[in-house]
């Protein structure tokens, strides 16, 4: 970056820290940023410094919320008896699109995985334990990714739960929507097949 | 622009990029690769489960000169191996191999007798004992990796050990047993019984599931736990992220 005028350094190192984002990238979206109206520019400092300010992690099921206990948490509206378990907070969102559930939900911060170490003491699973132990709860529900990671934690969770009789379920596995059977790969088709339903 | 067609196994996968992932390949011919899978992340990936630790596939990659990675360009899985990702202690132990086999090795170096050790652990990991297993592995691949124990004779003079007592020094550090005229040469070295040392002349020299665990006591587990994790880390360095791991778990289940 020799050349740049020192504040122009510091952005584009700023968008390099970014995930996904490589110092090509960095360069493009910091001209970019320099090459738009002021109002702009401003406009999304100031919401990158609001939302810092004002959204936390909720103290109950951690997700991303301007009061906590969060809406979710709150709401009369929603199932308290049903657990969601996400591994990330975004992952709330995508669930929520669905509009198929009415429960509440738990974030891990993460999943299970040995080989980069991250063991059950970094996720928020006694939280969980915890809230499942204050009682009410009927099912928890693991949503986590459909990958090696997920898929241990999905097997942790339900060695860890299933002693203290509470239903624990895991999403289904199966074929894409929209996809063909022959795309599908073998260890796909075999779970999806393992979890058919009657028709 | 070269292209090369691998067997290879899948040992380990880190996210690049929006939606790619880098896929660490242990192949029979070429040792340890790293390749891109483009795409990989997206949940309708044409590589589905196939770039999963563990999976074993037949690979077409190409790299471009001067590149650093390869990129996957073709793909077909032998074996995906899917038990060890459906029962926790396979997992856990499929996990602490395949991160041994990444610390021990180096990037490019061709070592056909690693990866057919590797098919054959994750083919007969269902039928074996689990601590037996690892403990196997260690020995088997040390000694490929000429880290070799030495169990017959003194590791240091090399005189011909003799089984007049029940015990017998073993020296982590100079590889093996040694005599009592050398025990001055390794003031880390433990008492162990002559026991442990036919255990660890069959974890080298047998089959995973030939290895006879019936008589392995409780103690025993302990004694072998600890000789072949010292020996393990005089040739490693640093904590394996599997054993902080299988700590964590073993508070928990316990
Ligand atoms: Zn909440
Ligand atoms: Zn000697």
């Amino acid at each position: 970056m020799a050349g740049y005028s020192r504040a122009l350094q510091e952005l584009i190192s700023a968008l390099n820290k970014l995930p996904g984002i490589g110092p090509k990238t960095a360069q493009r979206l910091a001209f970019y940023i320099l090459k738009s109206s002021k109002e702009d520019a401003v406009g999304l400092s100031d919401s990158i410094v609001r939302a810092r300010e004002r959204l936390k992690y909720c103290s109950v099921c951690g997700s991303i919320t301007e009061k906590d206990p969060c809406d979710y948490c709150q709401s009369p509206g929603r199932d308290k008896s049903v657990i969601c378990v996400v591994e990330l907070p975004q992952d709330i969102f995508v669930i929520e699109k669905t509009r198929g559930f009415k429960g509440v939900y738990h974030v891990l911060m993460g999943a299970l995985s040995p080989l980069d170490g991250v063991g059950p003491d970094d996720l928020k699973i006694k939280q969980l334990l915890e809230r499942i132990k204050k009682g009410g709860v009927k099912e928890i529900i693991v949503a986590t990714n459909p990958n090696v990671e997920g898929e241990a934690t999905a097997m942790y969770l339900s060695r860890l739960i299933h002693p203290l009789n509470i239903k624990v379920t895991r999403l289904a596995h199966g074929i894409p929507m929209g996809g063909d059977l022959e795309y599908a790969d073998e260890v796909t088709l075999a779970m999806a097949l393992e979890g058919r339903t009657e028709i | 622009m070269r292209f090369h067609k691998v067997s290879a196994i899948v040992l380990r996968h880190y996210d690049f990029g929006e939606a790619d992932k880098v896929v660490v390949l242990y192949s029979r011919n070429q040792g340890k690769l790293r390749a891109v899978a483009r795409g990989a992340r997206r949940m309708k990936s044409k590589y589905g489960s196939s770039m999963e630790p563990f999976s074993y596939n037949e690979m077409m990659l190409y790299k471009k000169e001067g590149a650093e990675l390869y990129k996957i360009t073709g793909c077909s899985t032998v074996n995906s191996y899917s038990y060890l990702r459906k029962d926790l202690d396979s997992f856990i132990t499929a996990s602490y191999i395949v991160e041994l086999i990444d610390k021990i090795t180096e990037d490019n170096e061709p070592h056909p007798e690693m990866f057919f050790m590797l098919n054959e652990v994750f083919s007969q990991m269902p039928d074996c004992d689990r601590d037996v297993i690892k403990w196997a592995f260690v020995v088997k691949l040390l000694s490929a990796s000429g880290y070799k124990l030495c169990l017959d004779k003194c590791a240091c003079c090399g005189i011909t050990a003799r089984r007049a007592r029940d015990i017998v020094k073993f020296s982590s550090f100079q590889g093996g047993v040694i005599c009592p005229r050398c025990e001055s040469r390794d003031l880390n070295s433990v008492s162990v019984p002559w026991r442990y040392i036919d255990y660890l002349e069959d974890f080298e020299s047998k089959a995973f599931t030939e290895i006879d665990t019936a008589g392995i006591s409780q103690s025993h587990r302990k004694g072998l736990e600890s000789i072949i994790g010292s020996y393990l880390s005089s040739h490693l360095s640093g904590e394996l992220k599997t054993e902080k791991f299988i700590k964590q778990w073993e508070v928990l289940i316990s």
